[in-house]
C-alpha cells in the first residue's frame, strides 16, 4: 500500500473531477472515499479537500486572502492587493472594531499585521530594545 | 781566763744554774707548749691550706660556671638572634601572602561590585524603558483611538498592501 501526501491526493481528485462528465462525478468521489479508507488516509481528507481547493483557487490564477480589520476593505483596496499578487483575490474578511484601524492579511502561509494593536505591540518592541 | 771570769763577776754556780734552769724551762716549754702550739699551728695551717684550696676550687668552680652561664647565655642570644631573623622572614613572607590574598580579593570584589553595578544598571535601564514605552504606547493608542478616521485607517491599509508587495517572497 502507497501512501500519498494530502496535496498528491487533492492535485489527483481535482484532475480526476476535471475529466469526469457532472453525472458521474458522485460515483468517482465514492470511489475516492473508499480509496482513502482502504489506504488508511481518511483522516487526512480534511487537508486534502483544503489541497484540492488551493488546487483548483491556483488553476484559476486566484488568492485566498483572510483578512482581519475594524471597517470592511474598500473595493478599491481588494482590487490593488490583487494587482500586487498578480491573482485574484477571494477575500475572507473578519471585521473586529476592537483593532480600531489598519489590516491583518493572511495570504496563504505568509501573514503580515498591520493593525492598530499589532503596530503598537512593534513600537513598544522598538522602544524597548533599542 | 779565771781573772776574765772574776773581772766580769760570773757565779759558776749560779750560771750552771741558769743554764740547767734554761735546758729545764726549755724541756718542759718544747714538751708542754711549743709542741702542742706548733701541732695546732700546723693544724690550722693545714686547715686554712685545705680552706684555701677549697677556696680556690670553689672559686673555680664558680669561674666554670660563669663561664659555662656566659657561653650559654651567648648561644641563647645567638638562637635567640636566629630565631628572631626566621620569625622575621616568616613575618614577612606571611604579610606578602596576606597582602596578596587581599588583593585577589579586592579585585574579586571589585569586579563582582563591577557585574552587579552593570547588571543592576542594565535591569533599571530595561526597567525605564519598558515603562516610557508603557507610556508612549498608551499614550499613541489613546491618539490613535481618538483620531482614526476612516482615512487614517484606509491608508494604513494601503501600507498593508505596500508592505504585503515588499515582502511577499
Amino acid at each position: 500500500m502507497k501512501k500519498f501526501s494530502a496535496r498528491q491526493y487533492g492535485i489527483a481528485l481535482v484532475s480526476l473531477l476535471e475529466q469526469t462528465p457532472e453525472k458521474q462525478r458522485s460515483a468517482v468521489i465514492r470511489g475516492f472515499l473508499q480509496l482513502l479508507r482502504r489506504n488508511r488516509q481518511f483522516r487526512a481528507l480534511p487537508a486534502i479537500l483544503a489541497a484540492a481547493e488551493q488546487r483548483r483557487l491556483e488553476q484559476a490564477n486566484t488568492v485566498r486572502v483572510k483578512a482581519r480589520a475594524a471597517r470592511p476593505l474598500s473595493a478599491q483596496l481588494i482590487q490593488q492587493l490583487g494587482k500586487v499578487l498578480g491573482q485574484t483575490v477571494l477575500l475572507e474578511e473578519a471585521i473586529d472594531p476592537a483593532l480600531h484601524g489598519g489590516v491583518s492579511l493572511t495570504i496563504g502561509e505568509y501573514a503580515i499585521d498591520y493593525t492598530v494593536p499589532a503596530l503598537l505591540n512593534q513600537l513598544r518592541t522598538q522602544l524597548t530594545h533599542d | 781566763m779565771a781573772e776574765l771570769v772574776e773581772h766580769l763577776g760570773i757565779n759558776w754556780k749560779l750560771l750552771i744554774a741558769s743554764i740547767v734552769n734554761f735546758f729545764l724551762l726549755f724541756f718542759i716549754l718544747r714538751k708542754y707548749a711549743y709542741g702542742p702550739i706548733l701541732g695546732m699551728l700546723e693544724k690550722r695551717e693545714k686547715t686554712i691550706a685545705q680552706s684555701v684550696k677549697q677556696s680556690q676550687a670553689i672559686e673555680q668552680a664558680v669561674k666554670d660556671l660563669e663561664e659555662r652561664k656566659a657561653n650559654e647565655l651567648r648561644e641563647a642570644r645567638a638562637e635567640a638572634s636566629r630565631l628572631l631573623e626566621k620569625a622575621a622572614r616568616n613575618a614577612d613572607a606571611i604579610k606578602a601572602e596576606a597582602v596578596q590574598a587581599a588583593s585577589a580579593e579586592a579585585t574579586k570584589l571589585i569586579a563582582k561590585a563591577k557585574t552587579e553595578l552593570a547588571s543592576e544598571r542594565a535591569a533599571l535601564k530595561q526597567s525605564v524603558m519598558a515603562e516610557v514605552a508603557d507610556l508612549v504606547v498608551r499614550a499613541t493608542e489613546k491618539v490613535l483611538k481618538e483620531k482614526m478616521t476612516g482615512d487614517v485607517d484606509r491608508r494604513l491599509a494601503e501600507q498593508a498592501v505596500a508592505q504585503v508587495e515588499k515582502r511577499r517572497p
